[in-house]
């Protein structure tokens, strides 16, 4: 039947939104090819050159997401065979659907103010040229994830965007740090993926779809379908197995160890890449397969993602609230809020013995709201950075005087992130929350998550009032000489506040409920407000807005006292809950155990073999050497004897006769040898060269042969 | 038949190109990169060949595979040597490297 309902989809969509969506992919990919090619030439005009490019591709972006909203419906899929090999076929192609429409415009917006931000924030860097190649790049991946038809393809741009965060976690890779970081990021997603393969690999390898095999996204619920009839385990597994590659690109827990160290990037990367678009490609995914989930009808495998969401909710949470570093709490507020989205992603009712996943559209909100205003936050500090030259909170302070468009966007982008009424962050966190608190009767399953996410609701007011006082109020801790940018860093700065502000009410019920219109899973679901959470959740945040102003700006709440007197849970939360201990322990350590095991097999049992056969034969070669001093040598001596005197014999024999041939044969190679040595060049290339050449004569003269 | 034909001429202008630079060039990692190049060039024409033969129903294409995987190996294998190169040198100059002159 889904085989049939995607037929109809397919057919109803134009395809207009289609090629527009690939030429806004294909701009940014020539973009890259121009500044990675030219780049050396063009140093200066690389920052310019990639806001145009990517200006114009965010043009086109909004003409398909107008041209979506007008249509309603998925455009047309563009695709051809991309590899066939009997009934195993895996396309190539490109759709756009609500979703899709969405993320292009949210993916694009963003990438074109970091482009713009970063013009004065790399000014100067001798790799700026490299910067905006894989920025561009970058883009372009991104885009590809979320256009693609097919989940092979989505893997292997999947694989382009890691990598290409790889590249920019490292940008400095002269910094030792830097490079560790991208290589940790890099591999830690990397474990994540391999899950994602696997997934993958089940439904091609045992997916039937009336007998060909195949991983377009809209015949993968048939696809497991079939396999659930042989196996039905799966049917959980595969879900959960895909959802492991978005465990690992968006930074939950256990996976999540990567995110903070990525931070060793340049911020505006941070900004676009660790916070607002491919942290965001695990929450894509996981909603891209919202159909594979649904078919577990018990609810496990959503059950799965909604705990594993709602711990990294709460777990990043407490962690940001002890960061003195400004990156690092924002990047751990980062983990927290698509916690929250995962979380709110394995939300779901049943109702006529289906499966409705309630918390998909608040997800994707989130999702959308939550990229605004943490690229705010991002660029703030890294306007922040630029000008103080330092990333520990306690060496600022007092810069609201002397940057009042970064403080001031800064705070605005805090308050979305807190959720206060009417910013974006409110609408979309009280509808994540409204859809849990519909579901509170399904038991502890609900109840745990609940809690762990009104907790997260409580630090992240509580961490953020931290931050912004830290960072901007009270008394100036270093003396530095701090002042506003120019307008590229204020304007993305300006443009990402006002959208924080106002994207939220494209969402809110009192509006129309546009987006959740827009996008939904399957049908529409209304959302009834619940004033209880509303409220509560005020409630929540003010409380925690004074708790942090009580400890940081009041003072009425010693700092030192506190630490003092929760010194335990301080220092447990200032490790970080020891996860990175606990990945040494569990997998660094018993692989350096292997490695010195080996080590020490190799010196003691297979040299200790190695030096007990050299003692044997030392022995036996005494022995030897005794019968062969006095028993051997005897013989010896008297063939000796007889032998000299056969050689006087044929020594003349020798001299005269032989010796002159030889001496004669040793000149002709002499004299040929003084030629032909020099073809021993040493070289390698000259080597290959001769080789391909008779190679090449060879070749022609069979061809002569046969022909 | 023009598409084979186009693969064919994309196959043997890798294959050259990768010859090309495994001549010319000095430095032995992009040299490894022209032996890639050619071990490539091969690929395609094995897909080439393949693809025209749909008959032989893909063991064309899982001689790539094979071609691919052994590639592999023989790149981790000549980074190898380029690093052993490298730390006993200081230099991975192929120009330079001629101890096996007379």
């Amino acid at each position: 039947m889904e085989h049939a309902l995607a037929e109809i989809i397919h057919e109803s969509g134009s395809i207009l939104p289609t090629i527009l969506a690939i030429i806004s992919i294909a701009i940014p990919f020539i973009g890259f090819l121009i500044i990675g090619i030219f780049g050396k030439i063009a140093k200066k005009r690389a920052p310019l050159l990639g806001t145009i490019f990517i200006g114009i591709s965010m043009l086109i972006s909004f003409v398909v997401l107008l041209l979506t909203i007008k249509a309603g419906v998925p455009s047309q899929e563009l695709s051809f065979t991309w590899l066939q090999t009997g009934n195993y076929v895996l396309d190539f192609g490109f759709r756009v659907d609500q979703l899709s429409a969405v993320m292009l415009v949210v993916v694009t917006v963003i990438s074109f103010l970091v482009h713009l931000f970063s013009i004065d924030y790399m000014h100067g860097d001798t790799g700026i040229a490299r910067y905006y190649a894989e920025l561009q790049m970058f883009t372009t991946a991104m885009l590809g994830v979320v256009t693609s038809t097919n989940l092979a393809q989505l893997f292997f741009f999947w694989e382009l965007v890691g990598l290409c965060s790889y590249l920019l976690i490292g940008f400095w890779f002269h910094k030792k740090s830097a490079f560790q970081a991208a290589k940790k990021a890099f591999f830690v997603t990397k474990i994540g993926d391999v899950g994602l393969f696997i997934g993958m690999l089940i439904i091609f390898v045992q997916g039937d779809v009336n007998g060909i095999h195949t991983l377009n996204l809209a015949q993968l619920p048939a696809a497991v379908k079939s396999i659930a009839l042989v196996t039905p385990a799966l049917v959980t597994i595969i879900p959960l197995s895909i959802f492991a590659g978005a465990v690992g690109k968006s930074a939950q827990f256990p996976l999540h160890v990567w995110l903070p160290n990525a931070m060793e990037g340049p911020t505006p990367v941070s900004a676009l890449i660790h916070a607002a678009t491919m942290v965001a490609a695990g929450i894509f995914l996981t909603a891209r397969i919202m159909d594979l989930f649904v078919l577990d009808l018990s609810g496990t495998a959503l059950i799965v993602v909604r705990l594993f969401g709602a711990f990294t909710a709460f777990f990043a949470a407490t962690i940001a609230t002890v960061q003195d570093d400004i990156k690092k709490v924002l990047a751990y507020s980062t983990i927290s809020q698509l916690g929250y989205m995962i979380m709110s992603l394995g939300v779901f009712h049943h109702s006529h013995g289906a499966l409705i996943p309630i918390g998909y559209t608040p997800a994707l909100f989130h999702l959308m709201n939550h990229a605004f205003f943490k690229a705010n936050l991002f660029l703030g500090s890294g306007s922040v950075i630029h000008a103080t030259h330092t990333q520990n909170m306690h060496e600022m302070g007092g810069l609201y005087k002397k940057m009042p468009i970064t403080g001031l966007t800064f705070v605005i982008a805090s308050l979305a992130l807190a959720g206060l009424f009417p910013l974006a962050g409110f609408w979309s966190k009280d509808a994540i929350l409204t859809s849990l608190a519909n579901t509170l009767s399904d038991g502890w399953v609900s109840w745990v998550p609940f809690i762990l996410a009104l907790c997260a609701a409580f630090l992240t007011p509580y961490y953020m009032t931290r931050c912004v006082w830290l960072t901007f109020f009270g008394k100036p801790r270093k003396p530095n000489h701090a002042h506003e940018a120019s307008w590229k860093t204020t304007l993305p700065l300006i443009t990402l506040a006002v959208l924080s502000v106002l994207i939220g009410f494209v969402g809110a019920p009192f509006f129309g409920e546009l987006f959740q219109r827009f996008v939904f899973f399957h049908e529409f679901e209304h959302e009834v407000v619940n004033w209880t959470i509303i409220f509560g959740s005020t409630g929540i945040i003010f409380a925690a807005v004074f708790l942090g102003l009580a400890i940081y700006a009041f003072g009425w709440l010693k700092r030192e006292k506190l630490i003092r007197a929760f010194r335990p849970i301080y220092v447990f939360l200032k490790n970080k809950w020891f996860i990175d201990e606990a990945w040494t322990f569990i997998a660094i350590k018993p692989l350096f155990g292997i490695s010195k095991l080996a080590l020490w097999i190799d010196v003691y049992i297979i040299d200790g073999i190695v030096n007990g056969t050299a003692w044997f034969a030392g022995k036996l070669g005494q022995l030897i050497y005794w019968f062969d001093s006095s028993v051997v040598d005897g013989l010896v001596n008297f063939m000796g004897w007889i032998t000299v005197q056969f050689s006087n014999l044929v020594k003349w024999f020798d001299e005269n006769i032989v010796d002159g041939m030889v001496n004669s044969l040793a000149h002709t190679f002499g004299f040929f040898g003084k030629y032909t040595r020099r073809m021993q060049t040493g070289f390698v290339s000259n080597y290959a060269a001769i080789m391909f050449v008779s190679i090449a004569i060879a070749l022609i003269v069979v061809a002569i042969f046969i022909f | 038949m023009t598409d084979t034909y186009l693969l064919l001429i994309l196959g043997a202008a890798l294959f050259c190109i990768g010859v090309m630079g495994a001549l010319t060039l000095r430095n032995a990692i992009r040299i490894l990169m022209c032996i890639e190049l050619m071990l490539n060039g091969a690929n395609v024409t094995l897909i080439a060949a393949a693809s025209s033969m749909p008959e032989t129903s893909g063991v064309g294409q899982s001689m790539v595979v094979f071609a691919i995987a052994v590639a592999a190996a023989e790149t981790v294998i000549g980074l190898g040597a380029i690093v052993a190169m490298y730390r006993a040198k200081g230099w991975v100059t192929l120009e330079k490297f001629n101890l096996m002159k007379w």
